[in-house]
């Protein structure tokens, strides 16, 4: 099997650890801590929004110095971020493939004595349940089937997209989260706009735009009569969470405001699948609350034979 | 602002610059349906980025007008513009090279100024707070290393990107020194009419 | 000895200028190869002609060498002489280009000029020797045709071709003729109803005329057409003039007794969408296809009916013509000519982000030609497929998958005069209704087609140019949502709109793949039949005697479609009026008893023209090559492995002697052979004579028809026979004259390379140039590069 560096980045660990939390207590369940060790030495991924806009060299310097470091532990990448995903992956595939570009960005790594040679891969954790722990070993330890609830499915635009670098699904049409998302039991529920952008992109920006992005995907989910929304990105999840209830406030003259759909981080809705106390996850520090859900889950699921 | 001449010739120059590079030879291909736009969120909402726009000025050579632009930075980088292409043109890579090119020339947004200050006082974008650590405490998650903060600041310091970012601080520094000035004056000049008035 | 003949042009003191005649005709007399030397000036004129006659008839000579000018633009002249006094004209006649190759390209060297046109000529010798003649050969042609597909291209050739008195057999696989058109309704530039064929006087309308009321119905009536409707092709073996067809006709069920009394469809239990109204509508499992099908009964579909446990449509028939129990036929045909009409179909919209599939509100144009049509589901009315009502707005989507690299890259053809079409029709009926059309490009290309977009635009039709990228609905007022920048604005759009109409790419119907395939038929990338040429030659196939009209070529509209079938009609009875094709055996052919059956050549061969023979005992035998197929390219001959295959013309020995001889008797201290095809490249090496381009006189030019075929052994041995250099020059890849034999020559030439390397020879002694019949400097700058080449690694030392 492969080994993995855990990559946390910096806003689960420095904001949400509740979500470090669920993704530790998932590989502890699963017995599957050996596949993935904490090394130090990371730093900034560095974020693949504005950063390779400014200075793209030095992008993929900064992305490939966190390379290099599992490089030196002969381990692969595992992040649990998108965006992390995305600068670290775009780096990995690029240097691969461009021997200028490394040759370039080496050059720099030298001042701090550091050479990449281009054998990191970069997973996220969706791959990660996908490919490496695979379904058999999900199912295993689900003891509460979901199956009265509906989820609403976000990949994050940088889980997918580009496409022809990251490789994760069909950018148009991916599947690969809803079946994750339905190896607990739950629907996974279609809905438009599902490849659209949360918005947490363009909030340093313009708070506005990004509190229209996320209504107009909140308004699509709430359609389908979703029960909750999974995501896999912190940016994600802190868009949607304290992001809905801004946007609600903001809106609330129009639409059908608020909304109240529990934004759940992916290993969080498996724990609850795999029969962990809700408690421990700290649900409270939700601004969207969870505990309806909770209830609906007690209220009908029976323990698995 | 650059001013325009009444009658504006089509510059090849900038295209050519542009597509010398392999990122983005292929917006050579672009013909101006809207697909990007159409699809793009931050245009459906912010009204005043437009990915088609950027290519057709670049196309007409408006290589001033483009990299003076603010805007630039209203593009969240969902990179579905690329996705919805129907001619195959990368449209966030060839964006991203734009937004080095203004980068270079000053033209950057203030939060992300603050992002590379963050960036490198403490080795990460998001730096750590005691709240947190304590909740970590709580929560039985291991202790976090230390952010490299000397090896990133050497290798943008390598890359000449420290240099960069410290000349737009610089600009905007003087850029605030001028309004101060300008405001001042502009009291006295209202106090010298206070006192002629009295 | 054979008695050879010399006919040396002076072009009326034009060569005397550059080369010496005088000492040329002296060497020649000296070379004792020629049993007489004729020098003129007018061989080209009828004066000329007639000398030449007098030349051959007074010395009884066997064979002659023209030395003059441009085969390419004389060699039929002389050979159509030769030929008249009984000599073969192609082991009897080689002409020799002194005017391109010597006089004009190599002014200012006249001593060199003058050697080379004497290596010329003597090489001309060396080749004619060793000419064997070529005989004609008479392949039977049946003077019928199968047409598969019964849309209107596939119904006007059927007309053209029976009206010129040949027998067709029309098969289409569904229950009855029309295709597209039908569903169309209404059609442009005319606006009129689709039933209408053209009048060729023969159902009693004997006057003609623009055309006449009588719906398809009249095709029923022509004696000398077959129509099989319900038909399959199964396999198609043979080759042109007797193509062995095998057919499967499904049952009907119902037979010729109905009289569409509709009873039957009352009764049945089962419904189904129509897909005559593209799933608009329902039917019931024994339907009629629409009111004016072709055969007129009604029809049982087999994937839902009940048969037995039902069968109340066979109680209720008044005339007991239905047969629950009617099996498939199998149908084996000889036939002469394929002609392949297979249409089109609409790409899947649901691939697209346009909600199709998810929003009933959002339809195809094919739909919306269903509910204008004045006999369609609403009367010709539009509505919103949700819940009946008009519309108040429309939005239509041009280049719904066209022009997308992600989805079909090329333009669609007909989809902006389409929705013209139906944007004017809904317009002059309803101008409340408000129509917005999202474009790209108006391409109303066409007589009389402008004048579509400008009434269009009179009648108050919106034009956007934006191509949207996502159709939602608003759940609260049930309106479609038409997400766009309109671009000459540059603002964000969201159109509010009742009917989404999509223009769809028009992709090649399902089927024709796999038709393709059993023919041997070349497809382009997208799946529509690849034409032999696509400037002259639009309607055949790469196979001998198969062609193609209609959108399985490419989209087109009914106008173009019309041109398209009259031609292939043309073409297809040109070839059957004589009852047979005559051809000179230039063609490839096989030794059988050296034949590996290693399959390499039926493989390779771009026309289809080589198939395996079948011994006794089953097994596989020698291949064999079909001449009437075969357009003697040489792909085969040097592609063989074991040396099976040859040719007659540019046979082996022939290219061997030329070789030798050019090489023995050439002047310049080095040698450079240069294969020139016969197609693109030897005509710029032409073009380099016609300009006055000057080269080095050391390049010996051979003649080979395509050169793929040119292979490694033939480059090996001319340079062990002493050449320094050898320049392989063919056409552009793409544009081949033969198809695949650019890129094969291509792949030999990197071959040898490789093997040059491990010889120990420089590889760049041998360079490969392709090349259009337009680029004049590629010649010369081949000549140039290869001169300096050989400047730097000296002349070739042969161990």
């Amino acid at each position: 099997m492969t080994e993995y560096a855990l990559f946390l980045g910096c806003m689960v660990p420095n904001r949400l650890p509740h979500l470090e939390f669920s993704f530790r207590k998932i590989l502890n369940h699963l017995d599957s801590n050996d596949l993935v060790h904490d090394i130090s030495g990371f730093g900034c991924c560095p974020e693949p929004i504005g950063f390779p806009g400014m200075d793209n060299i030095t992008f993929m310097t900064l992305a490939a110095r966190n390379l290099t470091v599992a490089e030196e532990q002969k381990l692969d990448i595992l992040t649990l971020c998108t965006g992390c995903f995305e600068s670290l992956k775009t780096a990995s595939v690029k240097l691969k493939h461009e021997p200028k570009l490394l040759e370039k960005v080496n050059k720099h790594l030298s001042k701090v004595g550091r050479e990449y040679n281009g054998t990191v891969e970069v997973k996220h954790i969706a791959q990660f349940f996908y490919d490496d722990i695979g379904f058999e070993k999900l199912k295993k330890n689900v003891v509460k089937h979901l199956d009265n609830i509906k989820v609403a499915a976000h990949y994050g635009c940088h889980l997918l997209r580009p496409s022809e670098i990251l490789a994760f699904d069909d950018p148009h049409n991916p599947t690969k989260l809803d079946e994750l998302i339905e190896a607990t039991g739950a629907k996974s529920v279609m809905y438009l706009r599902r490849d659209y952008c949360c918005g947490a992109g363009t909030k340093s920006l313009d708070g506005n735009v990004a509190a229209e992005m996320v209504m107009e995907k909140l308004r699509q989910i709430a359609r389908v009569g979703a029960d909750c929304m999974s995501v896999v990105c912190p940016f994600c999840f802190l868009q949607f969470d304290l992001g809905q209830e801004m946007a609600s406030r903001a809106f609330k003259d129009s639409y059908d405001v608020p909304y109240q759909i529990p934004v759940l981080y992916y290993t969080q809705l498996l724990g609850l699948s795999f029969g962990i106390d809700p408690k421990e996850f700290d649900f409270k520090r939700h601004r969207i609350k969870v505990k309806p859900l909770l209830e609906k889950i007690d209220a009908v699921a029976v323990p698995a034979v | 602002m650059v001013t325009r001449s009444k009658h504006i010739k089509i510059n090849h120059e900038f295209i050519r610059e542009l597509t010398k590079l392999p990122e983005c030879e292929n917006l050579k291909n672009c013909y101006q349906c809207g697909a990007c736009s159409s699809y793009c969120p931050s245009f459906k909402y912010s009204k005043v980025y437009n990915p088609r726009k950027i290519v057709q000025d670049v196309l007409v050579g408006l290589k001033d007008e483009i990299l003076e632009n603010t805007n630039l930075w209203f593009c969240g980088v969902c990179h579905a513009c690329t996705e919805q292409c129907p001619q195959g043109v990368e449209l966030s890579e060839i964006l991203s090279h734009i937004r080095n090119l203004a980068s270079k020339i000053g033209n950057i947004p203030t939060h992300l100024v603050s992002e590379v200050k963050n960036l490198l006082e403490t080795g990460q974008v998001v730096p750590p707070s005691s709240a947190i650590n304590r909740r970590r405490e709580k929560f039985g998650l291991p202790e976090l290393p230390d952010a490299p903060v000397d090896e990133i600041r050497t290798l943008v310091k390598s890359t000449g990107f420290e240099d960069m970012i410290r000349r737009k601080i610089e600009l905007e520094k003087a850029k605030e020194r001028e309004i101060m000035e300008e405001a001042k004056a502009r009291m006295k000049k209202m106090e010298e009419k206070k006192t002629e008035d009295a | 000895m054979t008695k050879i003949g010399l006919a040396l042009c002076d072009c009326f003191g034009q060569f005397a200028e550059v080369i010496d005649l005088d000492s040329i005709e002296q060497s020649m007399r000296d070379s004792g190869k020629f049993s007489v030397i004729l020098r003129k000036d007018d061989f080209c004129m009828t004066s000329g002609l007639e000398s030449i006659k007098q030349m051959i008839t007074e010395n009884n000579l066997e064979k002659i060498v023209i030395a003059a000018c441009s085969p390419k633009a004389y060699e039929t002249v002389f050979r159509k002489v030769i030929e008249e006094l009984g000599m073969n004209k192609y082991s009897s006649l080689v002409m020799v280009n002194l005017e391109n190759h010597v006089v004009a390209v190599h002014k200012e060297m006249p001593k060199e000029a003058t050697k080379k046109a004497k290596a010329l000529i003597l090489a001309a010798v060396a080749k004619i020797e060793k000419a064997e003649s070529i005989e004609k050969i008479k392949i039977p042609i049946q003077p019928t045709t199968l047409i598969i597909g019964g849309g209107i291209a596939g119904e006007t050739a059927a007309q053209e071709l029976t009206d010129l008195g040949f027998d067709v057999t029309l098969v289409e696989r569904r229950p009855s003729i029309g295709g597209r058109m039908l569903q169309l309704g209404t059609v442009y530039p005319t606006d009129d109803c689709s039933l209408c064929v053209r009048s060729s006087g023969y159902v009693g309308f004997d006057v003609g005329g623009p055309r006449r009321c009588f719906y398809r119905g009249g095709l029923g009536t022509l004696d000398k057409l077959e129509i099989l409707t319900n038909t399959e092709v199964k396999d198609v073996k043979g080759q042109i003039g007797n193509f062995k067809v095998s057919l499967e006709k499904k049952p009907r069920y119902v037979n010729e007794r109905c009289i569409n009394c509709h009873k039957c469809a009352e009764v049945c239990p089962v419904e189904v969408e129509n897909s005559f109204d593209f799933n608009l509508t329902k039917r019931k499992a024994i339907y009629r296809p629409f009111p004016q099908s072709i055969p007129p009964y009604y029809v049982i579909d087999p994937n839902i009916c009940l048969f037995e446990k039902c069968a109340k449509c066979v109680e209720i028939c008044p005339t007991n013509a239905i047969n629950l129990n009617e099996k498939s036929e199998k149908m084996e045909k000889a036939l002469g000519i394929v002609i392949m009409a297979t249409g089109f179909e609409e790409y899947d919209a649901s691939r697209l982000n346009y909600g199709y599939g998810m929003f009933p509100d959002v339809v195809t144009q094919l739909q919306l030609a269903r509910m204008l049509d004045p006999t369609g589901p609403s009367y010709g009315e539009p509505y919103r497929p949700s819940n009946q009502d008009m519309p108040q707005k429309i939005v239509m989507i041009q280049c719904a998958g066209s022009r997308d690299e992600t989805h079909m890259p090329y333009c669609s053809n007909v989809c902006c005069m389409i929705a013209l079409k139906h944007s004017i029709m809904i317009k002059e009926k309803h101008p409340e209704i408000d129509i917005t059309i999202c474009y790209m490009d108006i391409r109303s290309v066409g007589k009389n087609y402008e004048e579509y977009y400008r009434k269009a635009r009179e009648l108050g039709v919106v034009f956007l140019r934006g191509k949207p990228s996502y159709v939602v609905d608003d759940q609260r007022t049930e309106k479609i949502l038409v997400e766009v920048e309109n671009t000459l604005t540059g603002e964000f759009n969201i159109l509010e709109t009742d009917l989404v109409a999509l223009s769809m790419a028009m992709v090649p119907s399902k089927g024709s793949a796999e038709l393709a395939k059993m023919l041997g038929i070349e497809l382009d990338e997208y799946g529509f039949i690849q034409p032999l040429d696509p400037k002259i030659r639009p309607v055949e196939t790469n196979v001998a005697g198969v062609f193609a009209t209609g959108c399985t070529i490419t989209p087109m509209d009914i106008p173009t479609t019309m041109a398209y079938s009259g031609t292939a009609s043309i073409r297809a009875a040109k070839l059957m009026q004589s009852r047979e094709m005559e051809k000179d055996k230039v063609t490839a052919w096989v030794n059988q008893d050296i034949c590996s059956t290693c399959r390499i050549c039926e493989q390779v061969c771009p026309f289809s023209a080589i198939e395996m023979g079948v011994k006794e005992d089953g097994k596989l035998g020698p291949a064999e090559v079909l001449d009437a197929k075969c357009y003697a390219c040489g792909l085969c001959v040097s592609a063989c492995p074991s040396a099976a295959i040859s040719f007659k013309f540019y046979s082996e020995e022939q290219l061997k002697a030329e070789i030798s001889s050019l090489l023995h008797n050439g002047g310049t201290d080095k040698k450079i052979i240069a294969f020139l095809c016969d197609e693109c490249a030897y005509g710029t090496a032409d073009e380099a004579g016609f300009m006055g381009l000057q080269y080095d006189p050391s390049v010996y030019i051979v003649r080979v028809p395509c050169i793929s075929r040119v292979d490694p052994q033939l480059v090996l041995s001319t340079l062990q026979e002493g050449a320094d250099g050898v320049l392989v020059i063919g056409c552009l890849k793409d544009r081949c004259h033969f198809l695949k034999g650019s890129e094969v020559g291509d792949l030999r030439v990197n071959l040898l390379r490789l093997l040059l390397n491990q010889m120990g020879i420089n590889e760049e002694r041998v360079k490969m140039y392709f090349v259009d019949c337009a680029e004049v400097n590629l010649f010369t700058r081949a000549v140039e590069e290869m001169t300096q080449t050989l400047e730097t690694i000296g002349k070739l030392q042969m161990q």
